[in-house]
């Protein structure tokens, strides 16, 4: 749980350096890249920032009396105490910046992904990551190009050599196989191309290409104005969808302090715990479909009486469009407590057969066992929800650092033990349980009152003057809330203005996709679909 | 599932709606509610029906020939929604203007499951018709 004496004592710490600031209940430090390392080696292990939650690089041509052309920001996550610690670098485009990869294992794809998006000099060779190979259009830099780029050629299968574990081979060299699974096969779900190599039954090591369906969102999201955001960034996880959106108001709320109604943070909460229901429903559903098993009927009919309740509350199945800033855009209607009440009792009733169904079914038990993650592993890449719940950390920002009035709710995190797809399904499953308990109490204790804050009642222009002439410092904003895959949230540049100027996502299913060989190692062929179904990975989210 | 009725096979790709309103219609609520089954495969080979939101990313651009190869083989292509892309549309053009392409087109990102099942239903005619 966070703590403002725990805060304080590392702003003391940290504000020995002159360059230190705090913002927000974050701290933030300016450093050249000749001291990076220092800083994050003392950030981690001497302060407990063990998580690096994301990289956001900024190209500063539109910056007014910015000393230098690009940075940095590198987010630093204490699960421990709570507390976050932005790191800025700033530099020349000349200038080259230390990797931290040795430090932190996933900031190998984030450091791919600020190298090849703004033309960072890295000190280390960088591959492309979600942009073809060799280009040199850098679109997130202010002034790009985004019309001509080349085309990567199909890569071939990578020849064996060595034993990949680079342990002691079990079997001959040559007993190795390596196997493609292209965009096109169910294997992916669609959203990349893996190399599988097998020793030849279980998994030992994968090569991943990512970014078949990048859009560019973060560049799209800069050159639209605060509200288009909002209506933008609920697309980024349909299923789930008024996670962003909250996700995106928040961090705006945040930034110019605005104090919401009781009522709307209630219905918020509501909302949230229904998209994260929603979701569950879905990834159980993903998860005994690729099993073949005939319960995946099952939890799409539960889904259906929640998207239900959704359209019955704002009119559209999956609750796009419901955050406003200042608020939620309507109030529950009359008669939809009682809908849910009687929702809630059914759909109970239906998960407790449908888990007793399959949990008494030795095939799903089987399948879903093996290729355990260790919580070693998951705090090194940076995993977050049930995926890491299942690892056994127990962590969940609704606990740590709650938002709205989590801490007055009385619920439970459920924590796994071994990190196997097993363990995910039962995490998810209690997950549902949790959130309706959460549900019923805001219900009953529903606080009565306005839905939007009185300066925030304007129509789109209104709007719009008002916040044009609320003083906006230049600063990095970051606001995550727990979406039903993780931690998903922004990282957000205002440059004097609640326009943003660089929009950084940060989504729960690009680590799991970088770790995804831990997830899979040790397990079939056959299990390959069944344990990503049971990640919850979400093709949009991979976009940036 | 019954013997006697036709079967569909759709396979969807590419669209975030593929993880949500697609399940929907495996659901009880609208699985009967066609004059045909309908299953959801993972072979886009065995595949009459392609959904897709018809964006060639730059990285699928390599692939482009092998989607263009799918679907010129009597399949329907039902696109769906409306995406947004910094990119160029130059090669999702191409495939548009195939004539050898049947095409049904959805609009919108908040597609409801009736309009997928409506959707459905003209494929099944352009494929049993044409």
């Amino acid at each position: 749980m966070f703590s403002w004496k725990e805060f304080q004592k590392t702003k003391t710490i940290l504000s020995q350096d002159s360059a230190y600031k705090e913002l927000m209940g974050q701290h933030h430090v300016t450093v050249r890249p000749v001291n990076l390392i220092r800083w994050v080696e003392m950030a981690k292990d001497d302060l407990g920032y063990l998580t690096l939650v994301e990289i956001a690089g900024a190209d500063l041509a539109g910056v007014e009396k910015s000393e230098y052309g690009f940075e940095l920001t590198y987010h630093l996550l204490n699960m421990g105490n709570h507390q976050r610690l932005n790191i800025h670098v700033i530099f020349d485009l000349q200038e080259i910046v230390p990797s931290i990869v040795h430090l932190f294992s996933n900031a190998d794809w984030m450091e791919r992904e600020q190298g090849e998006a703004l033309g960072i000099n890295f000190s280390r060779p960088l591959q492309a990551l979600l942009l073809p190979k060799k280009q040199t259009n850098y679109p997130l830099r202010k002034i790009a190009h985004t019309e001509h780029w080349p085309v990567d050629e199909v890569e071939a299968l990578p020849q064996i050599k060595t034993n990949p574990n680079k342990s002691e081979a079990p079997y001959a060299e040559e007993a190795f196989v390596w196997k493609k699974y292209d965009v096109f096969s169910p294997s992916t779900f669609g959203m990349f191309d893996w190399m599988v190599c097998y020793d030849p039954t279980n998994v030992v090591d994968t090569k991943m290409n990512i970014g078949f369906h990048h859009q560019g969102l973060e560049k799209i999201l800069e050159q639209k104005d605060w509200q288009h955001v909002l209506q933008l960034v609920d697309k980024i996880h349909v299923g789930a969808a008024p996670t962003y959106g909250i996700a995106w108001a928040k961090n705006l709320e945040d930034l110019l302090r605005i104090k919401l109604p009781e009522r709307a943070q209630a219905i918020r909460i509501v909302v949230l715990e229904l998209a994260r229901i929603a979701e569950h429903f879905t990834v159980m559903h993903e998860l005994t479909f690729a099993l073949g098993l005939d319960e995946h009927r099952l939890f799409i009919n539960c889904r259906e009486k929640i998207y239900e309740l959704m359209e019955k509350y704002c009119g559209r199945r999956q609750g796009l469009g419901i955050a406003q800033i200042g608020g939620v855009k309507q109030d529950l209607p009359h008669g939809w407590i009682i809908e849910y009440q009687s929702v809630c009792e059914i759909v109970l009733k239906t998960l407790r057969t449908i888990h007793r169904s399959l949990v008494s079914q030795s095939k799903f038990r089987e399948q879903l066992n093996g290729g355990a993650v260790s919580a070693q592993t998951v705090l090194e890449w940076g995993i977050s929800g049930p995926a890491m719940r299942a690892s056994g950390l127990n962590f969940d920002l609704r606990k740590s650092q709650p938002f709205y009035f989590y801490q007055d709710i009385d619920f439970d995190i459920p924590v796994g033990i071994n990190g196997t797809a097993y363990d995910r399904y039962l995490i998810r499953h209690e997950e549902v349980f949790q959130s309706f308990r959460i549900i019923t109490q805001v219900i009953d204790n529903l606080p009565l009152g306005e839905i939007l804050s009185a300066d925030f009642d304007k129509d789109f222009f209104g709007l719009q003057n008002y916040l044009g002439s609320m003083p906006i410092p230049q600063a990095w904003q970051y606001t995550g809330i727990e979406s039903p895959n993780g931690e998903a949230g922004f990282l957000v540049m205002f440059n004097q203005s609640v326009n943003p100027y660089r929009v950084k996502i940060k989504t729960p299913s690009l680590p799991l996709v970088q770790a995804l060989t831990h997830f899979v190692s040790g397990i079939r062929e056959e299990q390959l679909r069944p344990y990503l179904a049971s990640l919850g990975i979400r093709q949009f989210e991979l976009d940036r | 599932m019954s013997k006697n009725k036709p079967v569909l096979k759709i396979f969807s790709f590419g669209h975030p709606l593929m993880t949500t309103e697609w399940r929907s219609i495996l659901g009880d609520k609208y699985c009967h509610a066609l004059p045909f089954d309908y299953v959801i495969t993972d072979n886009m080979a065995d595949a009459s029906v392609i959904a897709w939101d018809g964006v060639i990313s730059l990285k699928l651009g390599s692939l482009q020939a092998e989607l263009e190869n799918h679907l010129t083989k009597g399949k329907v292509l039902l696109l769906l929604g409306e995406s947004h892309t910094l990119f160029q549309k130059g090669s999702l053009v191409r495939i548009f203007n195939n004539p050898e392409i049947a095409t049904i087109q959805l609009n919108g990102w908040s597609v409801l499951p009736e309009e997928i099942l409506s959707a459905l239903e003209t494929c099944y005619q352009k494929i049993t018709h044409v």
